[in-house]
């Protein structure tokens, strides 16, 4: 007889869980919904991070440029207009071609030439946040007015600001 | 947002009709334990027994299952179709090693005219630990564990798209190029990818009718290791839900209990 009423106090017990597992479902599974909002960060266009640099005898220094304007060869498009006391730039690499030429103006007659070989690979995210590009740059090449090197620190251009390139000047 | 809020108040609506079945079963459980109660005090004198302990044997026989979840989730307007079989073997009505055989699939475009196909089985194996095992009516209250993997390829397509009547072309918008302007095709079919994951389980089983038990599992899932293809990450996983470090599942199971 008491086994019996205390069975029946398990099964009220039971029935107890069941509704609140029925209740507690919906809410948890909305909660998880909530915080799986994508973090879409990685869809966002990567640059090619590049830094001034100049040789002092055998030390690196830092160094800045007065006056740059980066425009796309063939399209004038213009990247950096005109900007003073320059230290960093940051470079969009080209999605539909493996290759971006720029045109660095330093002033009304100064100017470099940079053509950057790049290996695109284009990356599913997600439904939600859709696509990244990858963009890998596997060397430069460029003329040498103003430029006396450039050197690849980190050939994959990201968004996480890592220095891909060092531009040495004279 | 909204359309998940209203999928959410869809899906509870559901969960409510399927967990009234095994609820209006032990309804009846209760109303015939009543009437042998006041059996029983008319028949028997006052003198006080102690219970018998219930003692279960090692076998307890087999139970085979269908998830009725993902079906009735694709039905009611969800990206992913799942359908799984599970078989447990009852030992001292204590522990119940299962294992879970299913096959997910996913054909879903979205606003961006990006189209994920998918169709891949999956497996889990693991065991369920009867929190009720000293009771002696037929209803179970499980923790318990899975182990999970799935291996599935997986095509992804976005397309820019050709004018016919005046030539020219009207870009992906997925990979528009906002520099220096054009756009990038992305087709990738047949991409390979892989998952394990780890599963913390609880829910509840019921007997509904003789040997017919319903029952629900909510499930925490954990991923342990994955693999995904050079062209891009799997947006779903047959059996675990969408791409992710952990997720939260569920699945209504209505089981027969096999007669050996």
């Amino acid at each position: 007889m008491i086994t019996k009423y205390r069975n029946r106090s398990d099964m009220k017990k039971l029935l107890r869980l069941i509704l609140l597992g029925l209740i507690a479902y919906p809410a948890i599974n909305l909660m998880v919904s909530c915080s799986e909002e994508e973090d879409c960060s990685a869809t966002s266009r990567p640059m090619a991070h590049c830094y001034i640099y100049k040789m002092s005898g055998e030390k690196v220094l830092n160094d800045t440029l007065d006056s740059l304007t980066i425009k796309t060869l063939g399209t004038d498009s213009v990247i950096i207009n005109n900007q003073k006391k320059v230290r960093e730039i940051f470079l969009p690499l080209k999605y539909v071609d493996e290759t971006t030429v720029l045109v660095f103006h330093y002033s009304k007659t100064l100017r470099d030439t940079v053509r950057i070989y790049h290996t695109n690979t284009p990356y599913f995210v997600s439904m939600d946040c859709g696509y990244q590009m990858k963009q890998k740059i596997d060397s430069v090449s460029y003329s040498k007015h103003a430029i006396q090197s450039i050197k690849i620190n980190n050939s994959q251009a990201g968004t996480d600001g890592k220095e891909n390139l060092q531009l040495f000047y004279k | 947002m909204a359309k998940k809020i209203s999928s959410y108040f869809i899906s509870s609506l559901l969960l409510c009709l399927l967990i009234a079945i095994p609820l209006h079963a032990q309804q009846q459980d209760r109303r015939h334990y009543a009437s042998a109660d006041r059996r029983n005090q008319a028949n028997k004198n006052n003198k006080k027994k102690k219970a018998p302990e219930v003692v279960y044997p090692l076998y307890n026989g087999v139970n085979v299952g269908l998830d009725l979840f993902g079906i009735g989730n694709k039905a009611m307007g969800g990206d992913f179709l799942s359908s799984e079989v599970s078989v447990d073997v009852n030992l001292k009505n204590r522990f119940f090693p299962v294992i879970e055989v299913g096959h997910g699939q996913t054909d879903t475009s979205n606003d961006y005219g990006t189209h994920y196909k998918s169709s891949a089985p999956y497996m889990r194996i693991g065991m369920d630990y009867n929190i009720l095992y000293k009771k002696k009516f037929k209803n179970y209250m499980f923790a318990g564990f899975r182990y999970a993997m799935s291996s599935f390829n997986y095509d992804i397509e976005a397309l820019s798209i050709n004018d016919p009547v005046y030539g020219g072309i009207i870009n992906n918008p997925n990979q528009i190029d906002g520099s220096y302007g054009g756009s990038v095709p992305f087709v990738h079919k047949g991409m390979e990818g892989s998952m394990k994951w780890f599963e913390l389980c609880g829910g509840v089983r019921a007997q509904i009718w003789k040997d017919l038990y319903m029952g629900w599992t909510i499930r925490l899932k954990y991923r342990t290791s994955s693999s995904s293809d050079k062209y891009g990450d799997p947006w779903y996983i047959p059996g675990y839900g969408k791409y992710s470090g952990n997720t939260i599942g569920m699945t209504y199971t209505l089981i027969y209990k096999l007669p050996f």
